[in-house]
């Protein structure tokens, strides 16, 4: 039986767009790998659907970064899986990088309403 | 991103690969198992759910890839495994790697070789403190500018120091040592007391000269080299204090230098000065600093900081100008300042940088080869390049994963020609052990190290680039399609592995035509007549210093005596004495003033001055031309006569009888010299320089105390040396024979360089040769098999084989004679070059243009000739039915 959501267009996905909402999903608590695509899904409205090919090399990333640090736990159906959490270092990267995307997306909305 | 987590994730990643793929893993697999229980919550069927699952994941191997290429040092473990996968694709084809390895090492080697030099000769500075700064100062005289200097003008120069901060003398010395142990005669010399500190070397132990050494009535002290401590004292640390008999004078040791410090390799020895100036003799009796005649001091000098040599030159010729007017028979006298780095690498500079010319053209002609090599296998790999592209590696990694391949074998290849460069100089340098000033610092270091991987990388790149980007385009169906056995790569290819040959023929030829004019220049050389019978001549030195050959008389009585001995020595036929030997260069000059001619100093001409017994040129072999030589009755008593070669007889009198006129050296109130003979041209400085006037005066009027004697006898030196040595000790124990050696290794000594250079110079030669060789048949026996097809048409078209071996042999010689042809214009080119270093041949010489060209066509033909025939065995029904 096909899923009865509606496949919304795949926008293309800058990889600084997707730390960025890695990190935001995070902010609030850690997750394992498909609780942040989940999320992510979820709070874009179902507008980015990560696939694990973007996913994970992201993740790996970001942990490489210092960013994240990764320990295995159980999920909620006592299954094992890969938990993310938020470092210091990553919770100031979130406050940069949100900094920095509101003042480019300021920008570029001010520059499209231009004469 | 941030550095320090970088590195720390570099180095897990490193190091913890196993578990990290393990991790990945697991991590994939809770992942799927997450996505299928919520699709199965979602109300999918278990099965569906898992297959949904799976399209979603896309492919766990693929995300496991995406995720390893994002990792820090992921490139650095793909090179890792390229570097594996080169390995074992090198080891299964043992003889293409063996031969790229040794084309590779004899290229790199060779180049390694001459570097060593090149760094050592030229490239480093000297072992002295701020070498830079070290000046010399040739003497100059009128016609001659590398005099010596005198007492007087040492004094003059070290009295106005405006540029220099310090300026010494020296004196070379040969000194007995006798008392304790084995009597022994070494080079050394009397130096000032500032010598020391203007090298700016300290001393290895004990002290050196201070200026206290200097003083007028300073005793006699003694600096050892390393090596006369090592030889005589056995490195005994007691030595310092310890005192020496030089030359019956006793003198306190105060200290030993370092190893491989010293100006010139054979001074083991340094005596301080007398009178402040070194002496002239040890036991010269007269005050040495009023000496203006007597121009015996070698000078040095150190420059003060930030004054040029032009400035320095400036300052020392306006003194010399000063000091003429003060003496007016300073006839001219003057100082020329070199560099003295300059000075000892002479005229070495050219010539190593022609070898290095030559050994680089050698690399081109190896990596030319190797670059054919290359190509060929890369052809036969497209297949396996292509469908790895296919699935989807890039260009970048596949040309890669080429260039780690030849980089490996550049590296062995460099690897192995370091060896062979190390072991080959070794083993070169012992044979030709005068050749090169500085040839003890010849060693591997750092600088030629770098230099070799430098090469070695820059080659792999080179051979490796081309073929890689040929190999790995992206030409898919058409390679896909093409049967790999008679695929030759397209015209493209087959005109670069052509114009490669033909720049190896051209490259050959100049490194041919190069070593033939060297070896005709080198023939000439050895052929020109020096003057003298230089055959059956055995020669030693003799120093009649010390307190028993203090007057003139005891000097001139031993020699009458030790004369008549020698003479009645079995198998002696005659002999020479005199003050220096022919070829290895004049020790004295001096300018005459000529009767009747009044010459202001500075046109007055420098001749060489030599003096020796009567019987002299009989003994040599050179011929009288006029008049009479010197006997006995030419003493002290009667007037004072001389000797003129051809050459003074032609300068001075053109147009007249040279017997009877009279000149004079020395002062004016020097008596005249009559002339009495004529003799012709002995080559007294050198085979290659052109004849210079020389002035002869007998030991009986003018006693010298270094002696040399040359016995002319019909046995071989090593068997009369035994009866000589006992001749002499029989007149003075304490007297050892100095160099004994004979004439003709003497002769061999002032040749040792040039020897050298054209044996290295022909070795790169035939290397050339032999490479360039080898390629061209490679290239004609590939081409060969790669037309096996075309050539089974055409022996079944009606060709015979007649008709297939010229075809094959006019293609490849083909490219043989346009190789020659740009060779023959390029040798014309470099050996313009090449002019300073010949002798008697001119840069143009058809005779070695043609012979050598010849020689290349005939090996060239050679190489051809085989493949061509392997041609005409082709089997038309065989090569028409592989495909």
């Amino acid at each position: 039986m096909k899923s009865t959501h509606p496949q919304p267009k795949q926008t293309d996905l800058l990889q600084g767009t997707l730390h960025l909402l890695i990190l935001k999903t995070l902010s609030t608590g850690e997750l394992h790998g498909l609780g942040v695509s989940n999320r992510i899904a979820q709070i874009t409205q179902g507008v980015f659907q990560v696939k694990p090919g973007s996913l994970f090399p992201a993740l790996h990333r970001m942990e490489e970064a210092g960013w994240l640090t990764s320990e295995w736990g159980a999920s909620e159906n006592n299954r094992r899986a890969k938990y993310y959490k938020l470092t210091k270092a990553g919770q100031r990267q979130f406050k940069t990088e949100t900094e920095d995307w509101q003042r480019i997306a300021l920008a570029i909305t001010g520059a499209l309403q231009a004469t | 991103m941030p550095l320090l987590p970088r590195l720390a994730s570099l180095w897990r990643n490193l190091l913890r690969r196993p578990q990290q793929e393990q991790e990945l893993n697991e991590e994939l697999d809770a992942y799927l198992e997450l996505l299928t229980e919520q699709k199965r919550n979602a109300g999918l069927m278990p099965e569906a759910a898992r297959r949904a699952a799976l399209l979603e994941l896309g492919g766990k191997e693929q995300v496991k890839e995406q995720v390893r290429e994002t990792r820090i040092g992921y490139w650095l473990e793909t090179l890792w495994q390229d570097v594996r996968f080169a390995v074992r694709v090198l080891r299964k084809q043992p003889g293409f790697t063996l031969i790229a390895i040794l084309t590779l090492a004899l290229g790199i080697g060779t180049n390694t070789a001459i570097f060593s030099v090149v760094n050592a000769v030229l490239l480093r500075p000297l072992n002295f403190k701020e070498p830079e700064q070290l000046v010399w100062l040739w003497g100059t005289v009128p016609k001659f500018s590398q005099a010596n200097h005198s007492p007087v003008e040492f004094l003059a120069f070290q009295s106005q120091p405006q540029s220099f901060t310090e300026l010494a003398a020296y004196r070379p010395m040969s000194f007995t040592l006798t008392g304790d142990a084995q009597p022994e005669q070494v080079q050394g010399m009397i130096a000032s007391a500032n010598y020391f500190t203007l090298l700016g070397v300290p001393p290895w132990r004990g002290r050196s000269f201070q200026s206290a050494d200097g003083q007028p009535a300073a005793p006699r002290v003694a600096v050892l080299g390393y090596d006369l401590w090592q030889s005589r004292f056995g490195g005994d640390e007691r030595a310092v204090g310890r005192t020496l008999t030089i030359n019956d004078e006793a003198v306190a040791i105060i200290g030993v230098m370092p190893p491989q410090f010293s100006l010139n390799p054979v001074t083991k020895l340094w005596l301080n000065p007398r009178q402040g100036v070194p002496d002239f003799l040890m036991n010269f009796r007269g005050d040495v600093r009023t000496l203006r005649e007597q121009h015996y001091l070698r000078l040095l000098g150190r420059l003060k900081p930030g004054v040029s040599l032009i400035q320095a030159q400036d300052e020392l010729d306006a003194l010399a100008a000063r000091l003429e007017q003060q003496h007016t028979d300073q006839r001219g006298h003057g100082a020329r300042l070199v560099s003295l780095s300059e000075l000892f690498i002479g005229d070495l500079r050219q010539t190593l940088w022609l070898l290095f010319g030559a050994v680089i053209l050698v690399l081109l002609i190896a990596c030319g080869n190797v670059t054919n090599l290359s190509l060929a296998r890369a052809m036969a790999r497209t297949r396996e390049l292509t469908i790895r592209a296919a699935v989807g590696a890039s260009r970048f990694r596949l040309l890669r994963q080429l260039l780690v391949e030849s980089l490996l074998l550049a590296l062995a290849g460099g690897l192995v020609g370091w060896l062979l460069s190390v072991w080959g100089l070794n083993w070169l340098l012992a044979q030709y052990p005068d050749a090169i000033l500085r040839a003890p610092e010849i060693k591997p270091d750092v600088r030629v190290l770098l230099f070799t991987l430098a090469v070695a990388v820059g080659t792999g790149v080179l051979f490796g680039l081309l073929p890689g980007w040929l190999a790995t385009r992206r030409d898919l169906t058409g390679v896909l399609k093409e049967s790999p056995r008679h695929a030759t790569g397209g015209a493209a290819r087959t005109r670069l592995r052509q114009s490669l040959i033909v720049a190896e023929v051209a490259l050959a030829l100049v490194v041919l035509v190069s070593a033939g004019l060297l070896v005709r220049s080198f023939a000439r050389l050895t052929a020109v007549e020096p003057g003298f019978d230089a055959a059956n001549l055995t020669t030693f030195w003799l120093t009649l210093t010390g307190a028993r050959y203090g007057t003139e008389t005891a000097n001139v009585r031993f020699l009458k005596d030790l004369t008549a001995r020698l003479e009645a020595l079995p198998g002696v036929q005659a002999i020479a004495l005199s003050n220096d030997f022919p070829i290895q260069g004049t020790d004295t000059h001096d300018s005459l003033a000529i009767e009747g001619r009044n010459l202001a100093p500075a046109e007055r001409l420098n001749v060489g001055l030599h003096v020796i017994n009567p019987r002299y040129f009989a003994a040599m072999g050179t011929r009288l031309l006029q008049g009479r030589a010197f006997d006995e009755r030419d003493n002290t008593s009667a007037p004072p006569v001389v000797m003129v070669n051809e050459a003074m007889a032609q300068r001075l009198w053109p147009n007249e009888n040279p017997l009877g006129k009279r000149l004079r050296f020395g002062a004016p109130d020097q008596p005249w010299s009559e002339v009495v003979g004529v003799v012709a041209n002995l080559k007294h400085d050198g085979l290659q320089l052109a004849d210079s006037p020389h002035c002869y005066a007998p030991h009986l009027q003018q006693p010298w105390p270094f002696i040399t004697v040359a016995l002319r006898s019909s046995l071989e030196t090593s068997a009369l040396l035994a009866a000589v040595r006992q001749t002499v000790q029989q007149l003075d124990p304490k007297l050892p024979l100095i160099e004994p050696l004979p004439m003709t290794a003497r002769m061999e000594r002032t040749l040792a360089t040039r020897r050298l250079t054209l044996t290295l110079y022909s070795l790169f030669a035939v290397i050339a040769l032999l490479l360039a060789t080898i390629g061209l048949y490679g290239v004609m026996a590939y081409s060969v098999a790669q037309r096996t097809h075309e050539l089974g048409i055409r022996v079944a078209l009606g060709a015979t084989a007649r008709d297939v071996f010229r075809l094959i042999l006019r293609q490849g010689m083909t490219l043989v004679a346009l190789g020659i042809a740009v060779g023959i214009i390029s040798a014309r080119l470099v050996s313009g070059w090449l002019a300073a270093q010949l002798f008697g041949v001119t840069p143009a010489d058809p005779l070695t243009f043609a012979a050598l060209a010849a020689l290349l066509a005939l090996v060239a033909l050679v190489a051809c000739w085989i493949p061509a025939w392997r041609a005409t065995t082709v089997d038309p029904m065989i090569a028409l039915r592989c495909e």
